[in-house]
């Protein structure tokens, strides 16, 4: 597993520049996390590192960058759980997370596959749903859902766009405390964009913060979060007593 | 679970599928039993079994390009109408019919039907397309456009035939009447190799139900497979509509009515899929045929019950979402 550089990334779209000149390296083992305000271009930066969009610079894992790889095989590399994800068709639970073993889709895999989705069904608690529609699981389960989706596609690289939001507090913690304690730890690299910078503060190993394309600030997570930062970046004033954000709210310039 | 259901709905399927054919086949204007051998014969191998295959392959090749051009479009009202290959075909065919009359040179109509419906998709990919990038409602937008527009030079046609249009609006109604026993075989054939093309591919088919940005995520080319799966469809509605006019909402029902059967994995559902299809032309050309007066053509028997069932599924579609 190598890790992932990302060199002089621009992205444009409609003649306006939505990401300039990121430049950012990701450490195997490392636990990532990216704030910034609505439209900073959080999710275009997770959109470019998966090829879903065009975009200058260049992307690499190892020494190979990604625009070289065949699909397949960067579909093993690199994985992506994407916010809002609104399925159409009605495949039940266990057929939906088994797209996410397609990479891998010859028969020497076969086992392999079934026990890596057995495995994260059960820790995302999903075995009684094994045959429910996808239609009709609720926001939170679709969630659940979604994460084992992402888990069970067994990438090195896995990146996750504010993908807890709709869960309840059992499974956000479960789910990050999973992330954290035992996925990271197999020498994976995790990306995550969050909103909730109380979380932030204690959870990640490194943040990015985005504002206005930019790369605004990174590091460890003490040198990060500022009371400055959150004005610049939020417009929104806070006071940080140890390991807690107070934020307050002022009306008007 | 759904293995056993989708293996009783399968049996019921062709149980019934078998009933249609001999109930179809026993059925017309002259009642077979009073007739002699050779007679009863000649009626049943020439005249009644190419209508009979005829409606059957229409009903599966209908059905399939629906099938799969909703889950191209990861929308499940669209069909190959919404796609514009059905009035680009029906104008590659009107126009071979309006030069044939007129120049007394037969032009065979599948060869302009082809050729227009694959032109639309052609039009319809190049107006909705951004850089090689596919956006499914964008591709519906233009699909309409196009439509629109095929329809229009439709009725000029029309307008120019003069007291020979009643042989291109017969034609466009929709009816299996009058095609040939070797034009069927060949039809056939035709029709079960793209079945059989998109059954081996139904697994790909699955991840692309998931939308374009998943598909890609999970490694699978989209862009490169939307282009031929909607090239090979529309191909497919050029040979129906070039056979039988335009049958109406068959794609759009019942892959629709499959999906619900049995789920929407591709391993079954595709399955369903063509079964329904072809039961449920079979039946509505039968009683067209035998059973109402002046042979109604049965485009517009279907697009009646289409239609009725499309109102209902957007009722129930807004009660369902609120």
């Amino acid at each position: 597993m190598d890790k992932m550089k990302v060199h002089n990334l621009n992205v444009i779209y409609n003649k306006n520049k939505i990401l300039k000149d990121i430049n950012l390296d990701f450490e195997v083992g490392n636990i990532y996390g990216i704030i910034g305000a609505n439209g900073s271009g959080k999710s275009t930066l997770l959109n470019a590192l998966t090829q879903l969009i065009n975009y200058t610079g260049d992307i690499k894992i190892g020494d190979i960058d990604i625009k070289n790889m065949n699909s397949k095989t960067r579909a093993r590399k690199i994985s992506y759980m994407r916010q809002n994800i609104t399925p159409r068709f009605n495949l039940n639970v266990e057929e939906y997370i088994s797209a996410s073993r397609y990479p891998y889709n010859d028969k020497e895999n076969l086992i392999s596959s079934k026990s890596s989705m057995i495995k994260y069904m059960e820790i995302c608690e999903l075995n009684g749903f094994k045959d429910k529609n996808i239609l009709n699981l609720s926001g939170g389960e679709l969630q659940r859902v979604n994460y084992c989706k992402v888990l069970s596609q067994g990438a090195d690289i896995i990146l996750i766009d504010e993908g807890f939001s709709n869960l309840d507090i059992y499974f956000q913690i479960k789910f990050k405390k999973y992330l954290k304690d035992v996925i990271r730890k197999d020498n994976k690299i995790i990306i995550m964009v969050i909103h909730d910078i109380n979380f932030a503060l204690n959870y990640f190993d490194e943040l990015i913060v985005i504002k206005n394309g930019m790369l605004y600030d990174k590091g460890s997570t003490v040198k990060v979060i500022t009371s400055e930062m959150i004005r610049d970046v939020f417009n929104v004033e806070s006071n940080i007593v140890e390991n807690y954000i107070d934020f307050s709210f002022e009306e008007g310039e | 679970m759904t293995d056993n259901k989708f293996r009783v709905t399968l049996y019921i399927c062709i149980i019934i599928l078998i009933i249609s054919i001999l109930f179809a086949l026993i059925s017309g204007h002259t009642n077979i039993f009073l007739l002699s051998k050779e007679i009863r014969k000649i009626i049943i191998a020439d005249i009644r079994l190419p209508r009979i295959s005829l409606a059957i392959f229409v009903g599966i090749a209908l059905a399939i390009s629906g099938h799969i051009a909703q889950i191209l479009l990861n929308n499940q009202l669209a069909s190959s109408s919404t796609l514009g290959t059905s009035s680009g075909a029906a104008f590659g065919a009107s126009l071979s019919i309006y030069l044939t009359l007129k120049s007394g040179i037969h032009i065979p109509p599948q060869i302009l039907a082809v050729f227009f419906a694959v032109i639309t998709i052609v039009i319809v990919l190049k107006f909705s397309g951004m850089k090689n990038k596919v956006d499914p409602s964008n591709v519906i937008l233009a699909g309409i456009i196009v439509s629109t527009i095929f329809s229009a030079l439709i009725t000029l046609i029309k307008y120019f035939a003069d007291e020979d249009v009643f042989i291109i609006l017969g034609y466009l109604m929709g009816s299996l009447d009058k095609v040939p026993m070797d034009q069927v075989v060949v039809f056939g054939v035709i029709v079960i190799a793209i079945y059989v093309y998109f059954y081996k591919n139904r697994k790909t088919l699955d991840i692309m139900m998931l939308g374009r940005e998943e598909s890609i995520l999970l490694g699978l080319e989209y862009d490169k497979l939307f282009n031929v799966y909607i090239m090979i469809i529309s191909i497919l509605v050029g040979f129906v509509v070039s056979l039988s006019g335009i049958i109406g909402f068959i794609g759009l029902f019942i892959p629709h009515i499959s999906r619900s059967l049995v789920g929407s994995g591709n391993s079954r559902s595709l399955v369903i899929t063509a079964l329904l299809g072809a039961i449920f032309l079979l039946i509505s050309d039968t009683i067209t045929r035998a059973y109402l007066p002046h042979q109604i053509p049965v485009g517009i028997i279907t697009t009646l019950i289409g239609g009725i069932f499309f109102i209902y599924l957007l009722i129930s579609r807004r009660d369902t979402y609120g």
